[in-house]
């Protein structure tokens, strides 16, 4: 055959994926007998030799053919063994094509034309001639093709593994959309399915890499392996998506956020660093008090009602620096899952989000390491195998030292006596328990520090300690174990003369939870399991500062709880259309001895002065228990390809409030378990969102709708003395919330422009009620919460001017806060003046808005990940917008000035380079 | 690159971008009673009025008024001028009473307060003071080294019933000495510790504590004489709940760790049929105890030196406010100065 010919057909084979009678021992060709006496030729030459002497054709590409087998010298052999023989040790294969042809190729484009019979091939040839070649979809061939006859099914068992690091990629995606069917890999990267054989398209996802699109054609039983490429090396991914591109219209679950380290990567750093909750912050549904706040507020809910979880640890308080920075490190974070709307009830203890981070395990068969140098911090994590292949090792550390700065500048007095600083530490010790189990064991610890001109000061810290065991018992049943121990503390110092002091508090906790994961079929997805908490808190302590202070020790009483949850979820896709998540949660609380609890006068306000006794519990004594069920559904109802309508409904209960009497939330709050003063939490939350994608998924747009109840919540008195009071309950009043809004969220997807735009009008309110005495805010009315927000737009977008230069910019606006300003003026006698104050939160603080921009120039896409760094130039408050922080007012002459109290009221610019190898 | 560091440190001096707004804090117009009674010769007034709003301008209002005792009318209340009312020199509140201050303006509305048990008074066993070095900041952030005077007293705090006293220091009449020859003469020290020092017995040790009162910066009103007159006035409870609530909203500096501010309400309510929602103000009926402490320049170990010898002070504003001059004669600062040395000099 001439190579024209040769080099047409080679075309039509493997760009087209044609098709081949399948091979059978009765084949006359393949049968045929064959004098054979090669030496010292290349397979080309073999080739034309039997072209020439029997009734064979060949088809090939001339290049795969010039290496030289074996001798083969044999008399009356048939073909298929010549053949076999000549290929031996290549990656080439062959198949019959019609009576008389052989084609040679690489084996995976060779077994796609199998199956098929030659009619199949003429009716497609014409099909398959009009794809372009861009469209081809790469084959695997699972099991032996030659099998005969084939089974009905096939067990396929797979990994997915990240093609750089060679590491397994846990919970990705394996659907196969023509089967409806499709499952989750474990912890190890690991998926197992039975499949009917013959050929499925398959597409694999894992958050943070390129989606895979694969022909599975499966003949037996078999194994493989899929690699995929980390995004980071193609900068066409997306920023900043809820779950993947066009899930959100697909997914089950309403209000489910998933946020890859790549798109946090492309936003504009503040202070050069990459952070998870300021790009939470940018969703819809999702708000802050403002900058320097500690963190986040989800759908009117306070900042203590979101369950913050770090590698199963529970997390108190996820801020650095008053909330410049959150706790996590994203060098470290494998994965980020916000539930801000349908909560599945494998989770519980808070009623109105869930922020569930992962922590990627160290490699296993090879060194990592990445890191960053800024202006203000810098971080810098390691990992690697400690025993290849079976146990790896993980180790971070991040600090800013914007003390070691000031060193440079010629400040004095209060800044120059002034400090902040933080740092943290991460490890991870991974070892695999047989070849499906997994044993971790995950650390962590944080230390913050602030210091005012030595007047004043905080610092707080929390420690965590993890022990994590997955196992896995066959395709559709597993576990996952966790058993953590927490410690977050704060303390505050004051050098007021007189009163100088130190306070401290905090909280302990000790968490395990047993999750069974089973899978019975692609229909249905239970969870089932037990989870348990003890809240063991860090009294609030009082001590005077030097031997001036007038203050006298006083320690709280030490409170602690214990939360029992026991909860099933099943996801049941009913049909291609109709896709609900059915959960039911039962909890127990216990507030548990040994404390000494007040009695106050009957129908009087609680005060010092109302406590008539005290009844005194014992170690363990239930002092007051509290049993609630929580109902779990969510619905998804898909109209068209591009159309779904979800429904959901939530009910939650939270055992443990966080008391703050501040503007926004610090250090300092205190944390306070559930007891006969302090009620359970619980909340109603309903959602109902309306998805469309349009042009494909290129733009995806959708429109949400909640509203939340929340019954037994407390607020502050007006005036309350949170820190070192003993009697906590006497400076609270007991309340409801309710808040409801809309959320638009527009996003373009596709192209190197990208947009994404979320609008959200929202209210959030609180009412004091079933205060004895009539003790109440507001005359008992409706109030805006702290956080009360009506109007919040978050726009981002990212232009890519190359394969590797990104310029992003992002503006926010934001209602401003409800604030209680004056309105009169008090003189007293003889001459004071005092500002008399609205009722609770009747004023608002300006607006805010603010506009980022910054560059990231990716060496990634150039080089081997052996080394690749990124520059990151940004600029944080672009038009130096005086965003007001807080508004309070001042006498000035006769009368009174409102003062703005400006965080980052000025443009900030911000470098850092950060490196991978 | 040093401009860069600077914008950097600025997110750590949270206070350090302080700007003035347009802010609407046109209020409602109020009634505002308020008033110390006590058996000291300047403290038998009641106010009675108006404000207009935020701008500060009060009117006063007309009425009439009378104190009841133990619930029963004790005395009526003369009104000296308009918006004043005042209580007979040679009525005396007693320890162990309730009094109540009721009043009916030329409105119509009637206006009464919450009873109030007056406290015995407390002796006060002595003052004391010391000095010590510190680091002083003016308004503009600035900060210098001085020192300070620092001043205490000492009380003897019963092992019982100390959780039910509520100490109110007021630090009123305190003069300073001044030889500006050719004048001379007895400078009122705006020592302002606003509105009190408010001390709870349940934070005080019992036994002989000494209690820090208040500091004044040690400059030329100690050159020959500083006499610190201090009344200690114990008052119940809600009383000592007004003064701090009000202490922490005149020292609310707007900070990212100050405490929410809130309606203050004061203790007198209108009666009647026609309530209104809010009245302003506190009406106290207290005892009080007085101590003084002369400080004479002997006292010090040091020598004292007066800067303001050959200081040039700038002339007062127009508005009449004092000019920014820490070295003002006794004629030009304040108004607050006397040739006649005050009745304990």
């Amino acid at each position: 055959m001439n190579n024209q010919s040769t080099a047409i057909l080679a075309i039509v084979l493997l760009l087209f994926g044609p098709i081949i009678q399948a091979q059978t021992p009765s084949d006359p060709l393949l049968n045929l007998p064959i004098q054979a006496n090669f030496q010292n030729k290349n397979l080309l030459e073999i080739f034309s030799s039997l072209e020439a002497s029997y009734p064979i054709q060949f088809f090939y590409k001339e290049e795969w053919l010039t290496r030289s087998p074996k001798s083969l010298s044999a008399e009356g052999i048939p073909l298929r063994e010549v053949m076999d023989q000549l290929l031996q040790g290549t990656t080439l294969s062959y198949v019959q094509y019609g009576e008389s042809a052989l084609i040679v190729g690489r084996q995976f484009d060779l077994a796609e034309l199998s199956g098929f019979t030659y009619e199949s091939f003429v009716k497609n040839i014409g099909q398959l001639d009009q794809q372009p070649l861009s469209e081809r979809i790469p084959s695997v061939v699972i099991g032996d093709s030659l099998i005969r006859p084939l089974p009905s099914t096939a067990r396929i068992t797979g990994a997915m593994y990240d093609r750089e690091s060679e590491e397994p990629l846990a919970f990705a995606r394996v659907t196969f959309p023509e089967l409806g069917t499709g499952t989750l890999t474990n912890s190890l990267g690991q998926f197992t399915l039975t499949l009917p054989t013959g050929k499925h398209f398959v597409k694999f996802e894992s958050e943070g890499f390129e989606p895979l699109d694969r022909q599975l054609l499966v003949y037996s039983d078999g194994k493989f392996e899929v690699d995929m490429i980390y995004s980071a090396f193609q900068m066409e991914e997306v920023l900043l998506e809820a779950e993947e591109s066009g899930q959100s219209m697909e997914s089950v679950a309403a209000g489910k956020v998933e946020i890859s380290m790549i798109d946090l990567r492309r936003l504009p750093p503040l202070m050069g660093e990459i952070d998870i909750i300021n790009a939470i912050l940018l969703l819809p549904g999702v708000s802050s008090t403002g900058e320097a706040s500690t963190g986040f507020n989800v759908r009117g809910g306070n900042i203590d009602q979101n369950l913050v979880m770090q590698a199963g640890n529970m997390i108190f308080n996820s801020s650095h620096l008053f909330g410049f920075f959150s706790i996590f490190n994203p060098d470290v974070v494998s994965q980020v899952s916000l539930y801000k709307g349908h909560i599945p009830a494998q989770f519980g203890g808070r009623v109105s989000s869930v922020l569930d981070v992962d922590i990627q395990d160290g490699s296993f068969r090879r060194t990592n390491g990445t890191g960053a140098i800024g202006l203000f911090s810098s971080r810098f994590a390691i990992n690697g195998p400690l025993k290849l292949k079976r146990s790896s090792y993980l180790l971070a550390l991040r600090a800013a030292y914007p003390n070691i700065l000031t060193g440079f500048v010629e400040s004095t007095g209060d800044i120059e006596a002034s400090s902040a600083y933080y740092g943290d530490v991460t490890f991870k010790v991974t070892q695999k328990i047989g070849e499906q189990g997994k044993l971790s064991l995950f650390g962590y610890g944080s230390q913050d520090k602030f210091e005012f001109s030595e007047n004043f000061g905080f610092d707080w810290d929390t420690y965590n300690v993890g022990l994590n065991y997955q196992q896995i018992f066959s395709e559709n049943f597993s576990l996952r174990l966790d058993l953590n121990a927490g410690r977050y503390q704060s303390e505050v110092f004051n050098s007021q003369e007189g009163n100088a002091s130190t306070n401290t508090m905090g909280v302990d906790n000790l968490h395990s939870k047993l999750n069974f994961l089973w899978v019975p079929s692609y229909k249905h997805t239970f969870h089932a399991g037990v989870e348990g908490t003890l809240y063991d808190l860090v009294p609030n302590e009082e001590r005077p500062l030097g031997e001036f202070s007038s203050i006298i020790p006083v320690t709280a009483e030490k409170d602690q709880g214990l939360e029992l949850g026991i909860y099933v979820n099943d996801e049941y896709n009913i049909n291609n259309f109709l896709s609900v998540s059915l959960g039911l949660r039962f909890v127990n609380f216990q507030n548990m001895g040994p404390f000494t609890e007040n009695i106050y006068e009957p129908d009087q306000p609680r005060s010092d002065e109302t406590v008539i006794g005290r009844f005194t519990y014992n170690s363990g004594e239930s002092i007051t228990s509290f049993n609630k069920f929580e109902p779990r559904v969510s619905m998804r109802g898909l109209i068209d390809e591009s159309t779904s309508l979800k429904l959901s409904y939530n009910r939650m209960h939270q055992f443990i409030h966080l008391l703050s009497n501040t503007a926004s939330a610090t250090p300092v709050d205190i944390w306070q378990v559930s007891n006969n003063y302090f009620p359970a939490q619980q909340a109603d939350n309903f959602s109902l969102g309306f998805f469309k994608n349009f042009g494909g998924k290129a733009w995806e747009t959708s429109l949400e709708g909640f509203y939340r109840n929340m019954q037994g919540l407390v607020v502050p008195k007006n005036f309350a003395e949170l820190l070192g009071t003993p009697n906590i309950e006497t400076e609270v009043l007991n309340a409801v919330g309710e808040a409801y809004g809309a959320e638009l969220n527009v996003k373009r997807n596709f192209g190197r422009f990208k947009i994404e735009g979320a609008f959200t009008y929202a209210r959030s309110f609180r009412r004091t009620e079933d205060n004895l005495g009539g003790e109440n805010l507001n005359d008992g009315d409706w109030f805006p919460s702290d956080f009360d927000t009506p109007l919040d737009l978050a726009l981002t977008t990212q232009y890519q001017f190359t394969n590797n230069q990104v310029f992003s910019v992002s503006f926010i606006y934001r209602t401003g806060r409800p604030i209680s300003a004056p309105e009169n003026i008090l003189e007293l006698y003889p001459s004071w003046r005092i500002p008399i104050f609205s009722e609770r939160n009747q004023f608002r603080i300006p607006d805010y808005h603010r506009l980022d921009i910054s560059y990231t120039a990716d060496e990634s896409v150039f080089k081997s990940r052996k080394f690749s760094s990124r520059v990151t130039l940004s600029f944080y408050n672009v038009y130096a917008r005086q965003n007001a922080y807080s508004v309070y007012f001042q006498r000035r002459g006769a009368g009174y000035s409102a003062l703005q109290v400006s965080i980052l009221g000025t443009i900030l610019p911000f470098f850092s380079y950060s490196f991978d190898f | 690159m040093k401009k860069l560091f600077v914008l950097g440190i600025i997110p750590f001096v949270f206070w350090g971008c302080i700007t003035e707004i347009d802010f609407d804090l046109q209020g409602e117009s109020r009634i505002v009673i308020d008033g110390v009674i006590s058996n000291s010769p300047g403290e038998r007034f009641i106010r009675i009025r108006r404000t207009s709003g935020f701008d500060s301008l009060y009117s006063p209002v007309q009425a009439t008024g009378r104190i009841l005792r133990n619930g029963d009318v004790w005395q009526e209340l003369f009104s000296p001028a308009a918006g004043t009312l005042a209580l007979r020199s040679d009525a005396l509140i007693q320890a162990g009473n309730t009094y109540q201050l009721e009043v009916e303006t030329e409105e119509g509305n009637s206006y009464r307060s919450e009873a109030q048990m007056v406290q015995p008074p407390f002796r006060v066993d002595s003052l004391s003071f010391d000095i010590v070095p510190a680091e002083l900041r003016d308004n503009n952030g600035n900060t210098r080294f001085s020192r300070l005077v620092r001043f205490f007293a000492h009380l003897d705090i019963p092992i019982e019933g100390r959780s039910e006293l509520y100490f109110k220091w007021q630090f009123n009449n305190i003069y300073a000495f001044q030889d500006r020859r050719p004048i001379t003469c007895y400078l009122q020290d705006p020592l302002t510790r606003f509105p009190a020092t408010l001390i709870r017995g349940r934070d005080l040790q019992p036994g002989n504590v000494r209690v820090f009162l208040a500091s004044t910066e040690l400059n030329r009103n100690f050159l020959i004489r500083y006499n610190v007159n201090t009344e200690l006035h114990m008052v119940d409870l809600p009383t000592f709940n007004f003064y701090e609530n009000a202490t922490r909203l005149v020292s609310n500096q707007g900070t990212l760790f100050d405490e929410l501010p809130g309606l203050l309400e004061g203790n007198v309510k209108q009666v009647g049929e026609d309530e209104e929602s809010i009245v302003l103000g506190f009406v106290e009926f207290s005892l009080a105890d007085t101590a003084r402490l002369p400080i004479n320049r002997s006292d010090f170990t040091f020598q004292l030196q007066d800067n303001c010898e050959t200081a040039t002070c700038p002339p007062a504003a127009p508005d009449g406010s004092p000019s920014p001059c820490a070295c003002a004669d006794c004629g030009d600062f304040f108004g607050r100065e006397t040739e006649i040395p005050p009745s304990y000099w």
